[in-house]
């Protein structure tokens, strides 16, 4: 623990939650605290409710912070550049799954650390015989307790974190993060040195098999016909945790998309399966995998996204329009159902280069007599949305602003209207319990 | 399987005669040599012209069939490589009997070298209905010419009782595969799969040389002929990934077609092994056995894939897939693996035409990603990693099983002292 | 170090191959598809649906783009061939109408054209990601953009993927560079950069489908169409599974599955091999014969400086990944260098002819010797294309005034090595195989060549053998040799044939007959033999 001299706050924020130092220092440390435990994550089209395992970001008492609930992937972990230490406290507040281990770990596999193995006889330390199993990578931690991971090599990069223990399950169930290191805070920030970005992207993606899920929950994981993950089949695929159209339930980006400006898109694979993303009508110049920068940047539409990797890319719209980023391996769907899984959108709403007005042909935004009038059709009617505003002039992170309760207009689509705000140069995103779509009010012009 | 064979083929030319032209153009260009083909007619002929290629480094296999042991205990039935180096022709089919091993064994040459590789087909013992022919192919060989590239239906297969010895003038080194390419889907999947490392010539280079800034000294050993030193490696490491489907072995061993259209890999290896076998610094033995009372048990898995070294050595991991079926990612936490080669390549930009050297593209992964046929060539330096005990296994953590049985699959140990 | 990666790189090569082709013949192998007409050209799609048939005995029904009201369905659809700055225009309709019982219409089609920019879409409605075509057989769709980047694309369904490219709905798009022009070797190029040259083109475009889940979509029994639980069976390159990737192109008994993909080529030639991910899976394809250069990804060069240097990153490699949606152009050539025996059966002296790629390196004496030096120096800059030290490789010196060393009687072989420091400056051991050392003058010609090396080993009888069917009998490029009945038949000209194929060796398979699937033969025809 190593918070001394040092001033922190928490700034809730639409993607996950951005810790920052503000002290300057030689050897500075981030220290972030975790609990994982079990979640609940409700499919769409009156989808299943599937138990994942998540973590919640939590103070230095593992009560978790202000907003925060466990979540998959857990919260984002912003270690400010210049820190030279990571510390993460991990609570393990797991349920109890039958014969199948409730201990778990944390590592993040693309950083230097001492590792110390569990095995499944449950010592520690090295191999001891040649038919021991190991449990944990690192050193775990049984329920109620708590244990501090530390990293002292750290470098720039966008990074995983995951559980270290019996991956095949403790993964699957969601056990697994972001954790990102700029080289330089900006503006512009820096991703590494020499790439800067004005703008980023958080793109996880991970898969469920919910029968694995319903065994772990059910604590018969580990007898038959569930022994063993081998006849994985998952079902659901996620980007940031949700699928199509879910994913467009929160912005993806940190802050307005405003044409011409770099987005830094952070795209991480913590599924069972290569999933290859391509970005319609765009290119995009690779900058890193796995935290190292490539000697020299790509430029592709296409990327190779295998299990466990990450990859930076560089992005860069010049032109206003719809454009998908989608699985071409075609892991498109919400278990059978068309129109679902690993697709969303890099829109540019609300900027410079006009405000397109719809997204995804569900949600449309007008103005109307000093307020904002949302309409949208053919999608199932949720109790509340939220709306996320930004300043598009100081491109401030994404904030909540308002929540609506729709009516239904007399066309037969759904609406709801909020006040305007005083500042016409203002951007949102909308985002429900069931939700729909992302729409903006650009500037007037 | 010889039945399914000879449907296949019927098919094939029932299909493409249409589209043969009628004529043959012999003799295109230059006259005929002499026919090498009508020259032997006894069965084993192990070649190895000894003084009058001072060149030569000569290999014996045998390939036939065999039994092997997965992790969770259960025989699987392969076909397979033996090394038979040094066995009489008289006494071949008695020594190799039910021998087959998994993976075949590693065979090393160096850059510079004539291989002459004598394959010798056994037959096999637990399918005496069977008469397949097998090969070598020697996968990745640079301007591999057809007669030597094992590939059947643009060569030949070597039938059962009888050799043939492959040559090849050893151009580039690497790391590169064999195989039999025989009916491949079938006799892959069985096990005929193995490594083939051709070391670098750079490594003979006199003590003291200059190779830029970097002095070479004797003992030094590089994956490539990098001009630079900086392929250096310290402790090598094979590691192939590979998997079997228990069915189509089994359909193999009970006298059934084998079933291509069902093929699902559920045994998930590195070097023929799932966790924790891939650990165990000694062979496995099999139980052959219980199928042939004749014929005692054989360690039939020679290869562990156990990596150990000291806190600063550099590790050489020649990572190779032979898998039949799909490809897989291998993730490393903890320690950078630095990528020098694919395609038994050094991994460099075309040299410019004056000569020098291309683009360095070496790059630092966490990930290893390869399909069927790949290889790449990866260093990592400990001087930077923790003493302790790592994991290398597959990031498609499912595979992390040896069929239903759970901590096991495709994942082994990197030790560093 | 490389040799065949330098070779391909330098201007010198490019000029090798232009004296290659001078004595080769003519023609250039290209790809089959639509152009329009430059520098505006209007294709119109309607989509359609049909049956193509796979090798194994099976006829499945999928959909695909046909080529206008009178083009009859296809797999895949229309390779479209336009060139850089042409204003591409694609209209679509869709006609398909799913049998059941009970019929009904089928779904909204579109088309996505991923690695083009600024494609507009207007027409039929929107879906999530484009303008869309219900199939009504009326409503139009237009698609324009302008073909900005040379390179190799793809284009497919942008609507339900999992179901409508597992039907088909996917196909090729080539842009030509600026000044492309198929006759002049020079401007036969990939991209705008010369080191995209090529003799031979190919398209691989790879897919692979589940035949279980087409009769469902058939029988209209949507709601049993499971692609999370994907499993392919078929794997077809460029619409057609082995062997009838060997056919000719459009062959009466594949009338839906046009193309084919049967390369050819000659020692030295550039070979592109355009490889497109179509389907679902990743497959790794392995060349046989030698490495190939992975040039571009995506229609973009492998370049550290684009538009600048080249494909400076370029990678080689015996197997490329090809992912779906992603586009991999590859420059494969077979030199038969360094085998250690002389391909043609040669001896020292003849008979010959004496062929072109028999020369791995050559260069001159740029001083004089007496029969007793053992060093050798060659003009400055000229040494760096031998093999490197302390590599040792076989020579042959001969009088400049002949073209090649047979016709020098005094000709010389020597064994060399260049200097550590100098790479002008060999090493040589004289007078080897039974020649005689000689003085040489200077502007002898020194060769590293295996001309004239016998075959090392004895090969077996051919009662002891099984030979396939692009087997020749012989060892030898363009020689035959006897063979036993019903072996071989399929190499009129002798070649060496390599078999291109996926080496997740499960996908070579049609169904469950063996060989098949994801394969194809490339054969490397002596100088002479024709390629269509």
């Amino acid at each position: 623990m190593t918070m001394q001299g040092m001033t922190r706050w928490l700034k809730p924020a639409a993607l996950g939650v951005l810790l920052w130092a503000s002290l300057a220092g030689p050897a500075r440390a981030a220290d972030f605290y975790l609990k994982a435990a079990a979640m609940t994550k409700t499919m769409p089209n009156a989808g299943p409710a599937i138990t994942m395992w998540g973590y919640v970001l939590c103070d230095a008492t593992f009560t978790p912070l202000a907003g925060q609930v466990v979540q998959v992937p857990g919260p984002r972990l912003v270690v400010p550049p210049g820190d030279t230490t990571l510390n993460i406290h991990l609570l393990d507040g797991l349920p109890s799954a039958g014969s199948e281990t409730s201990n778990t770990s944390l590592v993040i596999p693309e950083l230097p650390a001492t590792m110390v193995p569990t095995w499944t006889d449950g010592t520690t330390g090295p191999r001891t015989s040649t038919t021991q199993r190991v449990r944990s990578f690192t050193q775990e931690v049984a329920p109620g307790g708590s244990v501090t991971y530390t990293w002292t090599s750290l470098r720039p990069g966008t990074f995983l974190y995951e559980s270290g223990t019996h991956p095949s399950v403790q993964v699957q169930m969601g056990l697994y993060g972001c954790v990102t290191i700029d080289a330089a805070a900006g503006p512009p920030a820096q991703a590494y040195p020499g790439v800067s970005y004005d703008n980023e992207a958080v793109l996880v993606f991970s898969e469920v098999d919910p029968a694995i899920h319903a065994a772990v929950a059910a604590g018969t994981y580990g007898t038959a016909p569930y022994t063993s993950t081998i006849n994985y089949t998952p079902k659901y695929f996620f980007i940031n945790g949700a699928p199509y159209p879910d994913t467009l339930a929160a912005p993806i980006f940190t802050k307005p998309f405003v044409l011409g400006q770099r987005i830094l898109l952070r795209f991480l694979n913590p599924g069972e399966e290569t999933h290859v993303p391509v970005l319609q009508d765009l290119y995009m110049t690779v900058v890193a995998q796995d935290g190292y920068p490539l000697p020299f940047p790509r430029t592709e539409y296409s990327l190779i996204l295998e299990a466990g990797k990450t990859f930076d890319a560089i992005v860069t719209p010049t032109t206003s329009g719809l454009h998908g980023l989608f699985d071409r391996r075609l892991r498109l769907t919400n278990n059978m159902a068309s129109n679902g899984g690993m697709l969303t959108y890099l829109t540019d709403n609300g900027a410079a280069g006009g405000c397109p007005g719809t997204v995804g042909s569900t949600l449309k935004l007008s103005k109307s007599g000093g307020q904002i009038l949302f309409t949208w059709g053919n999608i199932a009617l949720a109790s509340s949305y939220i709306v996320y505003q930004s300043n598009v002039a100081s491109l401030a992170p994404f904030t909540q602003q308002d929540t609506l309760n729709p009516t239904a207009p007399a066309d037969g689509t759904t609406g709801a209207t909020m006040p305007m705000p005083p500042d016409n140069l203002v951007f949102f995103l909308i985002a429900g319990d069931n939700l729909a779509g992302g729409g903006c009010v650009g500037p007037q012009r | 399987m010889n039945g399914m064979r000879e449907l296949g083929w019927a098919a094939l030319l029932a299909a493409s005669l249409m589209a043969a032209p009628a004529a043959r153009a012999d003799n295109l260009p230059g006259s005929r040599p002499p026919d090498p083909y009508r020259s032997r007619t006894e069965g084993i002929d192990i070649q190895c012209p000894g003084a009058t290629d001072p060149k030569a480094v000569c290999v014996s296999i045998a390939c036939g069939d065999g039994f092997v042991k997965m992790a969770d205990g259960s025989d699987q039935y392969i076909f397979g490589f033996q090394d038979v180096a040094g066995i009489d022709p008289t006494v071949m089919w008695s020594y190799g009997r039910l021998g087959a091993e998994f993976p075949a064994p590693t065979i090393w040459a160096k850059e510079g070298q004539h291989l002459y590789l004598t394959l010798t087909n056994l037959g096999m013992i637990m399918r005496p209905d069977l008469f397949d022919p097998h090969t070598i192919h020697f996968h990745g060989f640079p301007n591999a010419a057809s007669i030597f590239d094992g590939e059947p239906m643009a060569s030949f297969g070597v039938t059962q009782n009888n050799s043939v010895t492959y040559f090849y003038d050893l151009q580039e080194p690497g790391t590169f595969m064999y195989h039999c390419h025989q009916e491949a889907s079938e006799h892959m999947q069985m096990g005929m799969l193995g490594q083939l490392y051709i070391l670098a010539a750079q490594d003979d280079l006199p003590d003291g040389t200059l190779l830029g800034t970097f002095t070479h000294h004797t003992g030094y050993k590089y994956v490539y002929d990098d001009g630079d030193g900086s392929t250096k490696y310290d402790v090598e490491v094979p590691l192939q990934m590979s998997s079997f489907d228990p069915h189509f072995h089994a359909a193999d061993l009970g006298i059934q077609p084998p079933p291509f259209a069902t093929m699902v890999d559920v045994y998930p290896m590195l070097n023929g092994r799932g966790y924790p076998d891939t650990v165990n610094p000694g062979g496995i033995m099999n139980n052959r056995n219980a199928y042939r009372s004749d014929i005692p048990n054989k360690v039939a898995q020679k290869i562990p894939a156990l990596i150990t070294c000291t806190q600063g050595q550099k590790v050489l991991l020649r990572i190779s897939s032979l898998s039949t079926t799909e490809f897989n990612t291998l993730t490393a936490p903890g320690f950078p693996m630095l990528v020098v080669g694919t395609g038994a390549h050094l991994l460099r930009g075309p040299d410019k035409p004056d000569g020098t050297p291309g683009k360095n593209l070496y790059y630092l992964t966490q990930t290893i990603t390869l399909g069927g046929g790949e290889s790449t060539d990866v260093i990592v330096d400990t001087t930077n990693v923790p003493r302790g005990t790592y994991f290398l296994y597959t990031s498609n953590l499912n595979e992390l099983s040896n069929d239903n049985e759970d901590y096991g699959g495709m994942m082994t140990e990197f030790v560093v002292n | 170090m490389n040799r065949e990666r330098k070779r391909m790189w330098t201007k010198e090569a490019a000029t090798l191959a232009v004296l290659l082709l001078g004595i080769a013949v003519g023609s250039h192998a290209t790809i089959l598809g639509l152009t329009g007409t430059s520098p505006n050209p209007t294709f119109n799609f309607i989509a359609k649906q049909g049956y193509i048939s796979t090798p194994d005995g099976n006829s499945i029904y999928c959909w695909g783009y046909a080529n206008g009201a009178t083009g009859a369905f296809q797999l895949p659809g229309p390779t479209l061939i336009v060139n850089e700055g042409d204003t591409v225009t694609i209209t679509l309709q869709n006609q398909i109408s799913i049998p059941g019982p009970p019929a009904v219409p089928g779904p909204a089609v579109s088309m996505i054209f991923p690695g083009q920019q600024n494609v507009s879409a207007s027409g039929g409605t929107a879906g999530v990601l484009t303008q869309e075509a219900p199939s009504d057989g009326t409503t139009t769709v237009t698609y324009t953009f302008v073909a900005a980047h040379p390179g190799t694309y793809t284009y497919f369904s942008g609507t339900r993927m999992e179901l409508e490219v597992e039907m088909g709905l996917y196909g090729a798009l080539i842009v030509r560079p600026a000044g492309f022009d198929p006759n002049v070797a020079a401007n036969r190029r990939a991209y705008d950069d010369p080191a995209s040259q090529y003799d031979h083109e190919y398209l691989y475009l790879l897919s692979d489908l589940d035949p279980t889940l087409h009769p469902l979509v058939e029988q209209n029994k949507l709601d049993q169409y499971d692609n999370t639980t994907f499993f392919a069976n078929n794997w077809l390159v460029t619409g057609r599974c082995f062997p009838d990737t060997m056919a000719d192109p459009n062959v009466g008994y594949l009338p839906s599955q046009p193309y084919n993909t049967a390369p050819l080529t000659h020692p030295g030639e550039k070979v592109l091999l355009r490889f497109i991910g179509a389907g679902h899976d990743l497959h790794p394809l392995h060349h046989h014969g030698n490495n190939a250069l992975m040039i571009a990804k995506d229609g973009r060069l492998l370049e550290s400086a684009p538009g600048v240097s080249g494909p400076d990153l370029a990678v080689s490699d015996f197997t490329e990944t090809v992912a779906p949606g992603e586009t991999i152009d590859a420059i494969w050539v077979w030199y038969g260098y360094h085998l250690g025996w002389d391909e043609y059966g040669h001896t020292l002296g003849g008979p010959g002819p004496f062929q072109p790629n028999e020369i791995y390196a050559q260069s001159t004496l740029a001083s004089s010797i007496g029969v007793a030096d053992t060093t050798i120096s060659v003009p400055a800059g000229t040494g760096h294309a031998f093999l490197p030290p302390p590599r040792t490789f076989r020579a042959i010196i001969w009088g400049a005034g002949y073209a090649n060393p047979d016709l020098d009687p005094n000709r010389e072989v020597v064994t060399a090595t260049r200097s550590l420091t100098n790479p002008d400056t060999f090493t040589i051991t004289r007078a080897q195989e039974g020649t005689a050392a000689q003085a040489w003058s200077v502007g002898s010609i020194i060769a590293d060549t295996d001309h004239g090396l016998p075959l090392p080993v004895t090969m077996p009888s051919i009662q002891n053998l099984e030979f396939g069917q692009y087997a020749s009998g012989s060892p030898f490029l363009g020689q035959s040799g006897a063979l036993p009945p019903l072996q071989g038949g399929f190499n009129p000209y002798n070649g060496y044939y390599y078999m291109f194929h996926s080496h997740n060796e499960k996908e070579i398979v049609n169904n469950n007959v063996f060989p098949g699937g994801m394969l194809t033969m490339m054969g490397v025809l002596p100088y002479g033999a024709p390629i269509p």
